[in-house]
């Protein structure tokens, strides 16, 4: 099972990179993030199947998770992510009149922006909660964002909640 | 219009009966919403009465605080009754009855809002300790009269009542007078020695006072600066708190501490007046996990705590109904833990609520901010942060 071996490798890795004594820089090619990206089905989603139909590649820190629309995804979801370890959380999906429920990436908007409001004040950062608009063609525009998205959180280093558990 | 409500050498709290009982016999409402001792000891509920008679339990203005009365308004609104119910509320539960209104949980029809000058709040653990200092008088055994409280709240704002200092959510309270109601009783700056001023502040207001036939009143003097000087007290009062809150929660090590004790009950759920969902989700077999998953868990940093979940809970409580905090710190009131969850929740509150410029309860036609957008809007938070972003 060669995958699940490359899972485990990957895993040590991380463990190794978290291991580090504290108050020294992280390294950041020594830090693999978590990333859990939600993704809306009609745009997003659809963008990141035509980048690997375009065998573009990004980095495999992204997890996706696909919902019909990013209206759907209610702030606990976010906040569960984070909880559980990721290092950073990506709503991302149709430009603003282009939802295929008409709204709800208008209302997606304003849970980011709410919980831009709560999740810094306990030290999650503002910059690893991102809200972006990706359409169905943008596969490209997929691929580069994910790039730089992973680029950005390795340099941060992780999130607190990985290296902690929260109760 | 303005009426006045003379004192003559009553006690506040007579006279407000006696103003109660006068609304029922002269049909202005068909019952009052209004706090009153339920078995004749010191627990202060909102009861609702019909019978005049039953007035001399009751506490108008006082220090006990057990219940926000405006989840009760709603319950007494949610659809027509076909009678008429004055409710005699503080500014916190006018605010969360609106905010109910606005979810349809509650109706204004057919309710008149008296609402009243704050006299503030104890916390559970100094009431017991104010009741018991004070030896039961006039009001009946149990209760001690609270008309030194009365005095030296409205009188002396700002100041320590009766040695007492009130709920943390009470001092850093943005508007401790009534905003948003039909008829605001007015105490601060009164001469509470000649009586209480009453004002209409909507339509309905003036056709109950005008059956009242009561003596025209004028707003009390130097009512205005007395208001301001409150308000920048709380102000600083709040910003105080801000940075404690900061100090004890700023990181998710820090959040751990703060909700250490915490036991799961979800008291602080229950009681919020807006919390306002019918089923919490942290009720649902969403959280009933799996054995495996405890461990799995348990596995990743080493130790799980349980019951779990009690920050998770936390954080989705706040993004909830964060927005709909109307600061009366019941949360705080209810807690077993002794942790001042209102702190926490009042400091997040306030900042995420001029986020979206709203103010709970304020104004009826204001929609809650996660129910509406703007096509254009919070622009700086899509993208990247980079220039090639839309
Ligand atoms: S969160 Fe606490 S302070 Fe805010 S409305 Fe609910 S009970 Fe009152
Ligand atoms: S009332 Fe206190 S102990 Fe109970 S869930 Fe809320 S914070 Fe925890
Ligand atoms: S369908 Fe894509 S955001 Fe709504």
């Amino acid at each position: 099972m060669p995958e699940a071996q490359a899972v485990r490798d990957k895993d040590a890795r991380q463990k190794n990179a978290l291991q580090q004594p504290a108050g020294q820089p992280i390294v950041p090619d020594a830090f693999e993030p978590v990333a859990i990206a939600f993704v809306c089905n009609w745009c997003t989603y659809t963008a990141a199947d035509l980048a690997g139909t375009s065998r573009l590649t990004y980095p495999d820190n992204v997890r996706l998770v696909r919902v019909m629309c990013t209206g759907m995804v209610d702030t606990q979801y976010v906040i569960k992510a984070f909880l559980e370890g990721a290092d950073a959380v990506l709503v991302s999906g149709c430009h603003p009149g282009d939802c295929h429920y008409i709204n709800g990436n208008y209302k997606a908007r304003r849970r980011i922006k709410l919980l831009k409001q709560i999740l810094p004040r306990f030290g999650i950062e503002t910059q690893r909660l991102r809200l972006t608009w990706i359409g169905a063609s943008d596969g490209i525009e997929f691929a580069r964002t994910m790039i730089r998205f992973v680029d950005e959180i390795k340099q941060m280093g992780p999130c607190q909640t990985r290296l902690q558990s929260v109760i | 219009m303005m009426s006045f409500l003379p004192t003559k050498d009553r006690t506040i709290t007579q006279t407000l009966q006696d103003f109660l009982a006068q609304v029922l016999e002269t049909k202005a409402a068909d019952a009052v919403l209004v706090p009153s001792r339920v078995t004749g000891d010191a627990a202060v509920k909102p009861c609702l009465i019909c019978h005049p008679d039953q007035l001399h339990h009751t506490v108008p203005l006082g220090p006990g605080f057990f219940v926000n009365a405006g989840t009760m308004v709603s319950r007494l609104s949610w659809k027509l009754s076909g009678k008429k119910t004055a409710v005699w509320l503080r500014p916190c539960e006018i605010k969360a009855f609106v905010e109910l209104t606005k979810l349809k949980q509650g109706d204004r029809d057919e309710v008149i809002i008296l609402g009243m000058d704050c006299p503030m709040a104890l916390s559970r653990k100094d009431y017991d300790t104010w009741v018991q200092s004070r030896s039961p008088a006039e009001v009946g055994p149990g209760l001690p009269d609270p008309e030194e409280w009365i005095r030296n709240r409205y009188e002396h704002p700002g100041k320590p009542i009766d040695g007492f200092t009130p709920a943390r959510a009470c001092q850093v309270c943005e508007t401790p007078y009534p905003v948003n109601a039909d008829v605001s009783v007015q105490l601060f700056g009164a001469d509470l020695d000649q009586g209480i001023v009453l004002q209409a502040d909507t339509r309905k207001g003036e056709d109950f006072l005008e059956g009242l036939h009561l003596p025209p009143g004028k707003k009390p003097e130097g009512r205005n600066t007395l208001m301001a000087d409150i308000q920048a007290l709380h102000e600083k009062a709040f910003q105080k708190m801000e940075t404690e809150i900061q100090d004890q929660t700023g990181t998710m090590d820090k959040l751990n501490h703060f909700f250490s004790a915490c036991i799961n009950c979800h008291n602080c759920r229950s009681v919020c007046p807006v919390c306002y969902c019918r089923e919490c989700v942290f009720n649902t077999d969403v959280f009933v996990h799996p054995p495996f998953q405890y461990l799995q868990w348990a596995d990743k940093w080493g130790r799980v705590s349980m019951p779990f979940d009690t920050i998770f809970f936390h954080l989705t409580r706040m993004a909830h109904m964060g927005l709909t905090c109307v600061g009366c710190g019941q949360c705080t009131r209810a807690c077993p833990a002794n942790i001042p969850v209102a702190d926490l929740f009042i400091t997040v509150a306030r900042k995420a609520q001029a986020a979206f410029d709203y103010k709970p309860g304020a104004d009826d036609a204001e929609p809650l901010p996660l129910s509406v957008f703007q096509e254009k809007e919070f622009a700086d938070i899509v993208g990247m942060g980079g220039s090639h972003d839309t």
